[in-house]
């Protein structure tokens, strides 16, 4: 269920996070949505273009084919011109977005064949043992965003959203909890394991390639 | 402790943590040096995730959200239009039901389906409140004569092979007026001039199409008569 599309690393751009994109806070959203219960058109536009690259971004992570993310970025906003009042200011407007884009992220993996272009993560594993400090400094000063990604999209599905939504998103653990629908032990679990298996990814990139001639890992 | 240290690394990464628990990990990191390194990596994940941004506009899929808008609302401008003519009552059943369903697009079409129905449902009720009707008579080519049509008549009934032409004809022959029939069990009952009952009788009896021939005093019970 990895992202493996070819058209993912021509959407991607290196850039700072969400440049350009404005801020808007749930008072804002809310004002906003009280305009599109009034069929607002320009009221619906500006929540779309405040909410849609952060939505796309999570929705691509996830699936990795930009036509479908664009889709389902439409799909879930037009489900707030229909109903902007099923949002209640109770969370971060983004966060209850997130979760509407799940659903249709959930009903588009199961209409996709599984492949297994993440169960290799596991096989290396042992290959890589050490696990000191001075591995981690390497990792951390050799990684780059496009070994990153590589690793990333190799991940499962639930361990790749949990990375997306703690260090893309900023959510706290309950916010992760809520979203995934799973206990906090859970959320927790899975983010000591995806971490695990990003380390392993990455520092097998550096040990098979050098770190000179690894363009994804080192900078 | 290295467990706990483990488990709340991200959220001290990404500031979500309560005063208490970043207290801890602070204190955790202080006493362990590899515990610094593994932070140092973390911020750095974090990074190069937030980089990972795709190049897309603000106004990703917004063209195909606002189609969907506008084709929903283009449905409702146009109908109110129609308004200001005085709708049938199968419109009024329809655009009440309409309003019912939750699917713009398969409003129509389930409305007048619905409506169909109930136009239906009310043509049945009709028919069940409706008196009964005698088995016997209820299906009928001629209506029966009025109840002071003098008789006698004669309950004929005529082989399966009988066509309707050679039936007509033998009635002709006979001079005998048909009054009512053909009634579910396929008794035709010919009125017969006063005086002529017998020849009448005799007549048909010797026809190759009639199968039996019974003079009768009046004809069956009827509701139309």
């Amino acid at each position: 269920l990895a992202p493996t599309s070819e058209h993912y690393h021509d959407c991607i751009a290196l850039t700072s996070r969400l440049p350009g994109a404005p801020t808007m806070d749930n008072d804002e959203v809310l004002r906003l949505l009280g305009r599109i219960e009034q069929q607002d058109e320009a009221a619906f536009k500006e929540l779309y273009r405040a909410f849609s690259r952060r939505l796309y971004a999570y929705v691509l992570r996830q699936l990795g084919d930009p036509s479908q993310a664009e889709e389902i970025v439409a799909d879930t906003l037009y489900e707030v011109w229909r109903a902007p009042a099923k949002f209640r200011g109770e969370s971060q407007f983004s966060t209850w977005l997130i979760g509407v884009a799940r659903n249709k992220v959930l009903m588009a993996f199961r209409s996709r064949k599984p492949d297994a272009t993440h169960d290799d993560l596991d096989a290396v594993a042992e290959t890589v043992a050490c696990d000191d400090a001075s591995a981690f400094d390497l990792l951390a000063q050799h990684q780059r965003h496009e070994g990153v990604r590589h690793c990333m999209n190799k991940l499962s599905a639930e361990h790749r959203e949990c990375v997306h939504l703690v260090f893309y998103e900023g959510m706290a653990l309950a916010e992760v909890a809520a979203l995934q629908a799973c206990p906090e032990n859970t959320v927790k679990t899975r983010l000591f394991h995806a971490r695990q298996k990003l380390k392993n990814c990455l520092k097998l990139m550096l040990q098979r390639e050098g770190s000179d001639a690894l363009p994804g890992a080192v900078s | 402790m290295k467990t706990r240290f483990d488990e709340l690394l991200p959220f001290y990464v990404n500031g979500t943590l309560d005063e208490g628990e970043r207290a801890w990990c602070d204190a955790y990191m202080r006493e362990h040096a590899d515990a610094a390194a593994e932070l140092a990596w973390a911020r750095s994940l974090q990074q190069r995730v937030k980089e990972d941004v795709p190049a897309a506009s603000s106004e990703v899929g917004l063209d195909r959200a606002m189609q969907r808008i506008r084709a929903e609302r283009a449905p409702a401008r146009a109908g109110k239009v129609p308004q200001a003519a005085p709708a049938s009552l199968l419109d009024k059943i329809r655009s009440g039901l309409a309003a019912l369903l939750p699917q713009a697009a398969l409003r129509p079409a389930l409305a007048g389906a619905l409506a169909l129905v109930a136009v239906q449902a009310v043509v049945i009720l009709q028919m069940a409140t409706t008196p009964s009707i005698d088995d016997a008579t209820q299906i009928r080519a001629v209506p029966p004569v009025s109840a002071i049509d003098p008789g006698p008549y004669l309950k004929v009934n005529f082989k399966g092979e009988a066509r309707e032409a050679d039936i007509r004809l033998l009635l002709v022959e006979v001079r005998g007026s048909l009054v009512a029939g053909p009634g579910q069990l396929g008794d035709y009952y010919v009125q017969v001039t006063p005086g002529q009952i017998t020849a009448m009788t005799a007549r048909l009896q010797a026809s190759t199409i009639v199968d039996a021939v019974t003079p009768v005093d009046a004809l069956p019970p009827s509701p139309w008569r």
